[in-house]
């Protein structure tokens, strides 16, 4: 479990990204994240993984402070899919994944197990016809897959995603978010943030609305995306109310 | 195939170790080696020739051949380190100030003091200096690190080679002069048991604690972030590789004076036969390096009855390779 507890944060120099924010995700469930550009969506993730510096004791998970876990035990708890990966290096699509075990493999080599785990992950997200090839040389809907798979295979309670359908076709993100699906329906919890209130709801599970730096709502998402909520979220102005019609009201 | 290659290098090392032994402008051939070795083992005395022959193979080729595949193979997989920790495939011991830093520090033994041991000492210190002002650069602009450190590393190359043209300047064109030019061109001509001795192991363990750390290289190549995410404290090993790296390249210095575009070259060309994963581009830029300054070496030794400068021959080879290298990364598919 990850327990926020009356979190603030600014960058260095820069001005309050989020206020006074609580809140509690709980292992298995979807978590989805929405609020405008800028209103500390990223920053929220970046936090409850350890990546910026927090006050003590604002951040928990399964009840101890977060600055106390290593960074090799907090990748056994939490596993991460970054917006985009551009990478300078051409591995390959296995070499990727394989890089999800290093901290639970601390030999120099990858064990036997390691390629094993790699291979089923591969096939769950149905890239194994592609693990030979070149990350730099798959389209954006792969590269995702293949960071979600890199994910997997931290064997990790939290799959936390940032904008993960970001950059790619509306085929493609459905195809993704189908397999965001899957996963979720196995039990694994799954927090991201997204721009698009309709995948929250294709996703189902909860949503966290942020508005500059405020949690303004937290609940079922079928319940909390309502049109109303959506345009105040994005400051729409009325006359785009109708083009959110196909949301409850 | 990558299991292949490196065996495949291990074999060419190992029988250029075996010619580079025999050949050169005094040559041996393996009977003598042979009889000679009977000799030493049944206590027989050795004629003069045959003193001769085991001073000169044990004492002046088997530490020259030693000293070029240490070299080769810190400068090499130093290359490779700091490819991966700038994320770019085309920087070398160089981006950091070590090399630039490594030749001043020897510049002012030289010219300054006049003293060999001083000269090793100050090399090594320079190319720490030249890290250390590096890294105090980048610091002044927190915001992007990794782009601050590279300009960190051009300002501390360009202060340390104004030191260096300064004192080339005012040294005596006689005596040190020509000292300075050779150590700035690198040479294998001084290798020597002691010098290897305690060189050697130092060096030879910072090489196989590289070595041995691809995996978490390979991490580190992802950005930080990613690698932090991925269970690994990025910073501190960042400062354990870069460390590492420099130290190794500073040892390598003191070895041979300054030798350069080996460690651009040899990671860059295997990189593009083998591909990046570290857990093997490695070890083979650590045989691959030792094998090609080896190879260099055994040639101008054997070719000219002078010495030349080894900085010359790396350049006028690695300069083509390195271009079609560019060439074919450019155009393959």
């Amino acid at each position: 479990m990850i327990e926020v507890r009356d979190l603030s944060f600014s960058y260095h120099r820069g001005g309050q990204i989020l206020k006074n924010l609580s809140v509690v995700l709980a292992p298995g469930e979807v978590v989805n994240i929405l609020g405008s550009n800028g209103c500390g969506k990223t920053t929220f993730l970046k936090i409850i993984l350890g990546l910026l510096p927090i006050e003590p004791a604002t951040v928990f998970i399964n009840g101890q402070p977060l600055e106390q876990f290593k960074r090799h035990q907090l990748a056994h708890l939490l596993a991460y899919v970054p917006q985009a990966h551009n990478g300078i290096f051409n591995y390959t699509v296995r070499e990727m994944v394989l890089m999800g075990r290093t901290s639970a493999s601390p030999w120099y080599r990858f064990s036997a197990e390691d390629e094993k785990k790699t291979r089923t992950v591969l096939k769950r997200v149905r890239l194994n016809a592609l693990a030979d090839r070149s990350y730099l040389e798959i389209s954006g809907g792969e590269k995702q897959l293949v960071l979600i798979a890199r994910a997997l295979v931290q064997d990790s309670s939290f799959l936390i995603m940032d904008e993960p359908v970001n950059g790619l076709d509306y085929g493609n993100q459905f195809r993704l978010l189908t397999i965001i699906r899957e996963l979720a329906d196995t039990g694994l919890a799954i927090v991201l943030t997204t721009h698009h209130p309709e995948q929250a709801v294709f996703l189902g599970g909860r949503a966290l609305l942020i508005k500059n730096g405020h949690l303004v709502a937290d609940g079922p998402t079928d319940q909390i995306i309502t049109a109303d909520a959506v345009t105040r979220l994005y400051d729409l102005p009325p006359a785009l109310l109708d083009q959110t019609k196909h949301f409850a009201s | 195939m990558n299991k292949k290659a490196i065996w495949i290098l291990i074999v060419l090392l190992t029988a250029t170790v075996i010619l580079a032994s025999f050949i050169g402008r005094y040559s041996m051939t393996v009977n003598e080696l042979l009889e000679v070795g009977r000799g030493w083992l049944t206590g027989r005395e050795l004629s003069p020739r045959e003193d001769q022959f085991l001073f000169l193979f044990f004492q002046v080729r088997m530490p020259r051949i030693v000293t070029a595949i240490l070299v080769g193979a810190s400068l090499s997989v130093s290359g490779t380190i700091y490819q991966n920790m700038f994320l770019n495939p085309l920087v070398s011991p160089g981006v950091l100030g070590v090399l630039a830093g490594a030749s001043c520090g020897a510049a002012v033994g030289i010219v300054i003091f006049s003293s060999w041991p001083l000269t090793q000492i100050f090399s090594f210190a320079g190319g720490i200096l030249g890290v250390s002002l590096s890294i105090f650069f980048s610091k002044l602009y927190p915001k992007a690190p990794i782009l601050a450190l590279l300009v960190g590393g051009l300002v501390s190359a360009s202060f340390f080679t104004a030191i260096t043209s300064l004192l080339k300047y005012v040294a005596d064109p006689n005596q040190q002069l020509p000292q300075l030019i050779f150590w700035l061109m690198g040479t294998l001509s001084r290798a020597e048991n002691e010098k290897l001795s305690w060189i050697g192991p130092p060096l030879a363990l910072g090489l196989i604690f590289l070595v041995l750390n691809g995996k978490v290289l390979n991490i580190l190549s992802q950005g930080d972030e990613e690698a932090r995410a991925l269970g690994i404290e990025s910073a501190r090993m960042r400062l354990i590789f870069i460390s590492t790296a420099t130290l190794i390249c500073s040892l390598s210095v003191i070895l041979s004076g300054i030798i350069n575009w080996v460690g651009l070259v040899i990671p860059h060309i295997l990189r593009l036969i083998l591909g990046p994963n570290n857990q093997t581009l490695l070890p083979a830029s650590a045989l691959g390096g030792g094998l090609f300054l080896l190879i260099t070496d055994t040639i101008v030794r054997s070719v000219w009855t002078v010495e030349f400068p080894l900085s010359i021959f790396t350049a006028l080879i690695c300069l083509p390779i390195f271009s079609f290298s560019l060439w074919y990364d450019w155009k393959r598919p």
